[in-house]
């Protein structure tokens, strides 16, 4: 694998709701088999930048490439067919199907054929370690299992790139071991280059290979790990701030 | 396997029962329950597809069986062509109409949507009030398009043996429960459900919400308007009164609600049900008391979304396979791992 791969950027992305700027001046990049982590402090812009990347709402300024290639003014649908697949902050499932029927409606992105999707979907189940649920429907799922049929819903689509949005964050801590390992796991058996945004530090930790920090749109800091964790201006403005709190 | 055959056996025994019918009275007005009872079973699974799996909550559904009755309708009395050609016409048309209609109107959400169809009904209303002649075809006017009587002929579709019309009228209740059932299972069924939930989400998967909402219209705007060509041969009459008024509209919608959106037999059942009781009434009780039958439907209306709001039939599927899975095993649906602790800003713990 050639770690100079970009598979994902955003140059110069301004997002402006009214007179606010959510999102300044920020650009980021994204190496096949990666796993990129977006952290900041609330309001940071961070859930902004993946509405952006995944096409929800189009930047006020700046350019999205994807395989190098301008993506103009995209639609969701669109870039879920060029590749990019999310699961959202505040779980978004389709509560009147079941974990299966969800995790279908990814897979028929790549196939018209009912039978092929459900085999994919089983297949993704399978490997998300969620077939036991498969008839349950979304709106009688406990959290953690909202938000891991969020992720095999994504992944039905066979994405190249996958967005999470606080997947670990109001897990337990079994519930987040178990979702920190299958993340690595997508990485590893899927090729998937993945940007997780979380809150939870531990997992950040363990799992990216690489780090921009947010702040009021604003990129602070950007690097490895352990260069993050003892950056001045990231615990002045977001790791000390939990400390602070916690006095 | 088992429960599908039982399925199967359940739907022979309908079926059968449905063509048996009509050959069970030789009264006139209980053979024109019957063909009412099967018109609206098909207006309402037609609805089924917009309305029930894609979750597009019309109330305007009239504009697309007026449409099609209209043009059935001067088709046959200037033109003289069939009504069976007349209702293809009729349903190309009112599809094609719903493509332009939808591609506006499904920018909104919710309510706003069905706002926004109410209005359309209004428009087409006044506006074949206000133009008796279209193009030199007379339409009527607010007195209404009667179709000329040319005497029984099936190529007109003129007969004055009920019993023809009342099977018409369930083949086409077939067709757009065949629609409906190729629907539920379908790529194209799974993504209008999706939609009905979660729209945002559905898009975020690769659905073209746009594309999938006027797929659903067109076909069920199709369906509707060969309804339409239907009503209008059968009633031999129509006005702009009781084709775009709210009753006409309404009813289709509400039956399906009341039956279960998105359930291939839920609308079908509940105007099989509703229709016959909705008629009874107003012969029994129509001139004593002549608000009850409304007053009696509001309150069923009233009690089926207190207690069953996704409607009768999936209230009644989901307590068999509740206990179903309850006679199988007596395990908790959730994991193990339930809970979950409120969100922390920088969760910094060990």
């Amino acid at each position: 694998m050639n770690e100079r791969d970009i598979v994902l950027e955003a140059k110069k992305i301004e997002k402006r709701f009214g007179g606010l700027k959510a999102i300044d001046d920020f650009s980021l990049h994204l190496y096949k088999g990666e796993i990129l982590g977006l952290i900041g402090p609330n309001g940071a812009g961070k859930t902004t930048m993946f509405n952006i990347i995944a096409g929800s709402f189009p930047a006020t300024l700046g350019e999205i490439y994807v395989d190098g290639k301008l993506v103009n003014k995209p639609q969701s649908h669109q870039m879920a067919r060029m590749g990019v697949a999310r699961t959202y902050q505040i779980v978004r499932p389709f509560s009147n199907l079941t974990v299966l029927e969800n995790t279908m409606v990814g897979a028929f992105l790549n196939t018209g054929n009912t039978e092929t999707a459900r085999r994919k979907a089983r297949e993704i189940l399978a490997i998300l370690k969620l077939e036991g649920k498969a008839d349950i429907r979304g709106k009688d799922l406990t959290l953690i299992d909202l938000k891991r049929m969020e992720v095999a819903r994504a992944l039905a689509t066979e994405p190249r790139i996958l967005l999470l949005d606080e997947v670990i964050a109001g897990l337990n801590p079994t519930g987040r071991d178990m979702v920190i390992e299958m993340i690595s796991g997508i990485r590893e058996t899927m090729g998937v280059s993945i940007i997780i945004i979380e809150h939870v530090m531990k997992a950040v930790m363990k799992l990216c290979d690489r780090i921009y920090v947010l702040n009021q749109g604003k990129l602070i800091a950007e690097g490895a790990p352990l260069e993050i964790s003892s950056n001045e201006a990231v615990i002045q403005s977001y790791l000390g701030v939990k400390k602070h709190a916690e006095n | 396997m088992k429960k599908l055959s039982k399925n199967n056996v359940w739907m022979l025994i309908a079926f059968a029962v449905a063509v048996i019918l009509p050959n069970t009275t030789k009264s006139s007005s209980v053979l024109q329950i019957m063909v009412v009872t099967m018109m609206y079973a098909f207006f309402t699974t037609a609805w089924n597809i917009s309305g029930g799996y894609a979750g597009q909550l019309g109330l305007g559904n009239g504009v697309y069986i007026g449409i099609g009755a209209y043009i059935t309708g001067i088709l046959f009395n200037e033109l003289h062509v069939s009504p069976w050609f007349g209702l293809l016409a009729g349903g190309v048309f009112a599809a094609i109409i719903s493509l332009g209609m939808g591609s506006f109107t499904f920018k909104l959400q919710g309510t706003y949507y069905s706002l926004a169809t109410v209005a359309l009904l209004a428009i087409l209303r006044i506006f074949l009030n206000e133009n008796r002649y279209i193009m030199g075809w007379d339409f009527g006017g607010p007195a209404g398009l009667k179709t000329k009587w040319l005497g029984v002929s099936f190529q007109n579709m003129q007969f004055m043996d009920k019993r023809i019309y009342y099977y018409i009228a369930l083949g086409f209740l077939m067709i757009s429960l065949l629609a409906c059932w190729h629907t539920s299972r379908s790529k194209s069924g799974y993504y209008f459900r999706a939609i009905d939930t979660n729209q945002e989400a559905a898009a975020s998967l690769g659905v073209n919400v746009m594309q999938y909402k006027l797929q659903a219209q067109f076909i069920s705007a199709l369906l509707m308007g060969m309804g339409g060509g239907f009503y209008v041969a059968f009633y031999q009459f129509i006005d702009t009164e009781t084709m775009f008024n709210f009753e006409l509209s309404f009813q289709t919608m509400l039956m399906a609600v009341i039956g279960g959106r998105a359930t291939v037999f839920g609308p079908a059942v509940a105007a099989c049900l509703l229709i016959p009781f909705n008629e009874l009434l107003r012969r029994y009780f129509g001139t004593a008391l002549p608000g009850l039958p409304m007053l009696l439907y509001g309150l069923i209306l009233m009690a089926t979304i207190q207690f069953m709001p996704q409607g009768v039939i999936p209230f009644i599927s989901e307590k068999l396979e509740r206990r179903k899975a309850g006679e199988r095993a007596r395990l908790p649906i959730n994991g193990p791992e339930p809970g979950a602790e409120t969100k922390g800003e920088a969760n910094t713990d060990e």
